[in-house]
């Protein structure tokens, strides 16, 4: 499977592009917790490297937008096509129809935020010109196989990024927020008492989620995501397992081999040792990790 | 204004179904879990208890699911043409639209109408810290890089996540849709600006999550016969300053029904308060089963 990574920096660009991405995707130049390119020229210059190794680039603009911000959105896409883009992942229907409407044409890919779940929902995307669809994480192999069949698929890793909820369809405000000023973690996260009994919201075991993997890559899903964070060094990580995990898939195990071995090896990692995924973390020496 | 009650095809008969009077008008399926799906047979029985025609509901539909979707709306066109159908997967809607365009009066679901509008289904006052920087039409620098030009004081962030009104009305026209539904006050003002469209809204509960993990079943399952019912669980914390509950695979904090001359249709959610729940936990989420 190919590998497509969220980035905000030239600086991750250029280690994921050297380090076997095969695709990087980016926000609009806008400072964010979750794309941090602030200068169009440095989006520019990234394309330019991707094109260099013969990689694709993705413009990521998987909010809803306001009708006021359709043209700069219209005008900073066509600047950066211009430049060599290769694409541009889309969630808003009212913006993909204006895209059309001005006759920007590029290959347009679903955000798991377009809640696709089935491959008539990809015949409407299809028709507003979206060519490869996002699984949504909640998308079991065994209801995925007419809509793998039917067009270019990326999936997230199951084991990184198996959210507890569906999106878009949360809306718990984030820690510290209103509401949940006391909050530390994510409320799907937090323990609940019910009665006398303890409550989580349930999420799957690391076994269930590797065979998910396993058995997304045999149906044939050809993209393996990795989202966009603001801690660089939790990234690097989460894309050294992706590829440590691709890499497995690729050898050929069988289902039982690959699913324990992926299973044991993500018990052994130590991601809270990189903090949260939210918190700006001090960038790692990206080059020095490389050498 | 007319009034309905949602119910799963499971709570119908049986022990601890609801007496259906002659005339109630019954929103039949669910709108988060595909294994309470409405079937034809639910809709003859339920017309047959109240004499009137049912609602049909949807969800978010799997390929499987959505087959039996098909089969439902073909033997409706023929037996039941003009059944309103609530749509909350975009799949539906474009193969309704396509396939029996005019056949089903069409009804927005609150699952869509939260789709072009994820922003106001928030709590109030909840956003994102997306502050603008970029370069072109919009400010580059200092503390202008914070809103859009000529906006003093409005961030970026707090215009995204809203689809614009005029785009929503011509979407409406363009798919022939009647109705729209919603749980948000926010959501139910922004539509009643729009003429001739009718507009429902969902009480005691309102939506703040769902998920395929449910708690009834312990996980994802193939197959489920709603053991869930309308059981109500209340989610005790202190880290959140709401009472959170629970009711199949949803979460929910409380709604009052609003007041509003645009105010078509209360739909309410029964709920049958729960005093505890143990956890199940299948061998998909427990940490020690592979």
């Amino acid at each position: 499977m190919r590998i497509t990574i969220g980035i905000k920096s030239l600086k991750e660009a250029d280690y994921f592009l050297h380090n076997g991405a095969d695709e990087i995707y980016f926000g609009p130049a806008v400072s964010s917790h979750r794309a941090a390119f602030s200068k169009e020229q440095e989006i520019v210059s990234s394309i330019k490297l991707a094109k260099k190794l013969r990689k694709k680039t993705l413009l990521a603009l998987n909010e809803i937008y306001a009708r006021e911000q359709y043209g700069f959105l219209l005008a900073h896409a066509r600047r950066l096509a211009g430049n060599g883009l290769d694409g541009v992942v889309v969630r808003d229907i009212a913006l993909l129809e204006y895209f059309n409407k001005m006759k920007f044409r590029s290959d347009f890919v679903s955000s798991i935020m377009c809640s696709c779940f089935n491959s008539r929902a990809m015949e409407f995307y299809r028709d507003l010109g979206v060519t490869r669809f996002t699984l949504h994480s909640q998308i079991m192999p065994e209801d995925a196989a007419k809509m793998v069949a039917l067009s270019e698929t990326i999936m997230f890793v199951p084991c990184l990024f198996l959210e507890e909820n569906i999106v878009p369809f949360c809306f718990f405000t984030y820690p510290g927020g209103p509401g949940a000023r006391r909050l530390k973690v994510r409320p799907c996260k937090i323990g609940f008492k019910c009665g006398g009994h303890d409550y989580r919201m349930l999420e799957s075991n690391l076994y269930f989620q590797a065979g998910l993997l396993y058995d997304f890559h045999k149906l044939g899903v050809g993209w393996l995501k990795i989202a966009r964070q603001l801690n660089t060094e939790k990234l690097v990580s989460e894309f050294e397992i992706t590829r440590f995990l691709n890499l497995l898939l690729e050898k050929g195990l069988d289902r039982k081999g690959f699913v324990k071995a992926a299973a044991e090896f993500i018990a052994r990692v130590d991601f809270n040792k990189y903090g949260s995924s939210y918190l700006i973390k001090p960038g790692t020496d990206l080059r020095a990790r490389r050498s | 204004m007319d009034r309905a009650t949602l119910l799963s095809p499971a709570l119908i008969s049986g022990p601890g179904a609801p007496e259906l009077v002659k005339g109630a008008l019954v929103y039949l399926g669910d709108e988060f879990c595909i294994h309470k799906q409405p079937s034809f047979a639910d809709l003859s029985a339920v017309r047959k208890l109240t004499g009137r025609a049912p609602v049909l509901v949807g969800t978010l539909l799997t390929d499987p699911a959505f087959g039996r979707w098909e089969k439902l709306l073909a033997e409706c066109a023929k037996k039941a043409p003009g059944t309103e159908v609530v749509v909350n997967d975009i799949g539906l809607l474009y193969f309704i639209d396509k396939m029996y365009r005019g056949r089903f009066r069409l009804a927005l679901g609150r699952l869509m109408t939260y789709f072009f509008d994820t922003k106001h289904t928030r709590l109030p006052g909840c956003t994102r810290p997306i502050l603008w920087t970029g370069d072109g039409d919009a400010p580059v620098a200092g503390k202008a890089a914070a809103r859009p030009k000529g906006k003093a004081g409005a961030a970026w962030e707090t215009r995204l996540d809203v689809t614009p009104a005029a785009y929503i009305k011509d979407f409406l026209r363009r798919y022939a849709i009647e109705r729209v539904e919603t749980d948000s006050e926010y959501v139910f003002r922004k539509y009643a600006k729009i003429a001739g469209v009718k507009i429902s809204f969902y009480y005691p509960l309102r939506l703040m999550a769902m998920t395929r993990f449910c708690p009834f079943v312990g996980g994802i399952v193939p197959a489920c016969k709603a053991p869930c019912g309308t059981r109500l669980l209340k989610l005790k914390t202190r880290e959140l300053d709401y009472q959170l509950y629970s009711r199949g695979n949803a979460y929910f904090a409380g709604n009052k029904p609003i007041k509003h001359s645009r105010l078509d249709r209360l739909v309410e959610m029964p709920v049958t308060p729960s005093p505890g729940f143990e956890l199940f936990r299948n061998k998909y989420c427990c940490p020690d089963k592979p």
